[in-house]
């Protein structure tokens, strides 16, 4: 067998180039890339509402005992104080609430409003809240009213609130007093 | 532009990537839906008096000369007793006669109060001068022109409690939540009144009793 230098060295030159190139394309695979994704989130700002005034029917006079039936005070959004039933002798001054609504994002329309829950009028201390003859306290406030709801350029509201205030017959010594209670007022945007 | 061919490495992060934007893409529709707030309700209720007053005040009829009367206007006074009682009625000047029916005091009575006995009331009218307007009262007919007549100067007096006869407008005191009291006051006939003008008056003073829980 004969061995010849020269044919020997091409061939290792040529394997170790093949091998070369095939070390370059299996790296190629590897490679690290770099790019931009964009990342986007998105914060909808929920409807502020916030009811700093009261909805106070004022202090009214009624006598004790039979009074032939119910009273109604009824106070409008406007202020108006109007009286139903029998027997009232004065009406206190009556105040409107009022509800301030923001951050909609609309800036035209109306926004929808509703009552969650009519309030449980709760009688101060030492007092008693008089009876409706079935144990029940009563003192009612119901038929919650709205101003106009219209959403001004600023995507807010002012929106003014009556109802009904219902006085039951019979009252006694320990009715009289101060009430209180609280309604939870829903505001819905435009669809 | 040459366009280099895509891997499927880089479609599929170009997939991943579309997805992903069209999820953030629905977190930035959202807009606010609904917000509440708590409102507050105050009432307020308080003892009401009542006061009815049954028993009118009434200086009953005179007999007044028409035309001018040199003696000017006629002023004639009730000072009540106390309820129940008979007035002292003076005639402080000018012409009249009084006639049947005489003059009597107005009686009102209180209750309803839920102080306790004893407690004292304010008795406050609503004018110091009311006029009255021509009614058909007293058997007497309408005149056919308002003659002018007032009634000023309301006096009012308590029931006595114990033994001391109560001042002309002291307060009333309650029992048991009630009391009563008489009203008197001052009537003005002007001095020259016209044939047309005789015939009954009438009018109204609103009282408002007051006491201190």
């Amino acid at each position: 067998m004969k061995f010849h230098v020269n044919d020997l060295l091409p061939r290792a030159a040529l394997t170790a180039v093949v091998t070369m190139g095939a070390g370059l394309s299996q790296s190629a695979l590897a490679e690290e890339g770099t790019g931009e994704v964009e990342v986007t989130a998105g914060l909808a700002q929920a409807l502020k509402v916030e009811c700093n005034t009261a909805l106070d029917f004022g202090t009214t006079s009624l006598v004790a005992g039979d009074r032939s039936g119910n009273t109604v005070i009824t106070v409008a959004p406007d202020g108006t104080t109007t009286t139903s039933g029998s027997d009232v002798v004065s009406v206190g001054t009556a105040q409107v609430g009022l509800c301030t609504v923001t951050g909609s994002q609309n800036t035209a329309g109306k926004f929808t409003t509703k009552e969650f829950q009519a309030p449980t009028m709760n009688a101060d201390s030492g007092q008693t809240a008089p009876d409706d003859g079935s144990g029940n306290p009563t003192l009612t406030v119901s038929n919650f009213e709205s101003s106009s709801t219209e959403i001004d350029s600023n995507g807010a509201a002012d929106i003014n609130i009556g109802g009904d205030l219902t006085i039951p017959d019979n009252l006694d010594g320990d009715n009289y007093g101060d009430y209180s209670g609280t309604v939870t007022f829903i505001v819905v945007d435009p669809a | 532009m040459k366009h280099e061919p895509v891997s499927p490495a880089r479609w599929l992060g170009r997939l991943v990537l579309s997805v992903f934007i069209s999820g953030s893409g629905l977190a930035t529709a959202a807009k606010a839906e609904s917000g509440q707030g708590t409102l507050e309700v105050h009432a307020g209720l308080s003892a009401a008096l009542q006061l009815s007053c049954p028993k009118p005040l009434t200086f009953g009829i005179w007999f007044i000369p028409s035309g001018i009367r040199k003696d000017g206007s006629t002023e004639i006074v009730i000072e009540p007793d106390v309820p129940g009682g008979s007035p002292v009625t003076n005639k402080r000047s000018g012409d009249g006669s009084s006639s049947f029916p005489g003059p009597r005091q107005g009686e009102c009575t209180v209750s309803g109060s839920l102080a306790d006995d004893d407690t004292e009331l304010t008795v406050r009218f609503s004018d110091t001068t009311i006029n009255l307007q021509p009614a058909a009262v007293l058997f007497q007919d309408l005149p056919d022109s308002d003659g002018g007549l007032s009634v000023k100067n309301f006096t009012s007096r308590p029931a006595g409690s114990g033994s001391s006869f109560p001042a002309l407008n002291s307060n009333p005191r309650l029992t048991d939540g009630e009391a009563t009291f008489a009203v008197g006051g001052h009537l003005v006939i002007p001095s020259n009144l016209t044939s047309g003008q005789l015939g009954g008056y009438s009018g109204t003073v609103t009282i408002t009793v007051t006491d201190t829980l």
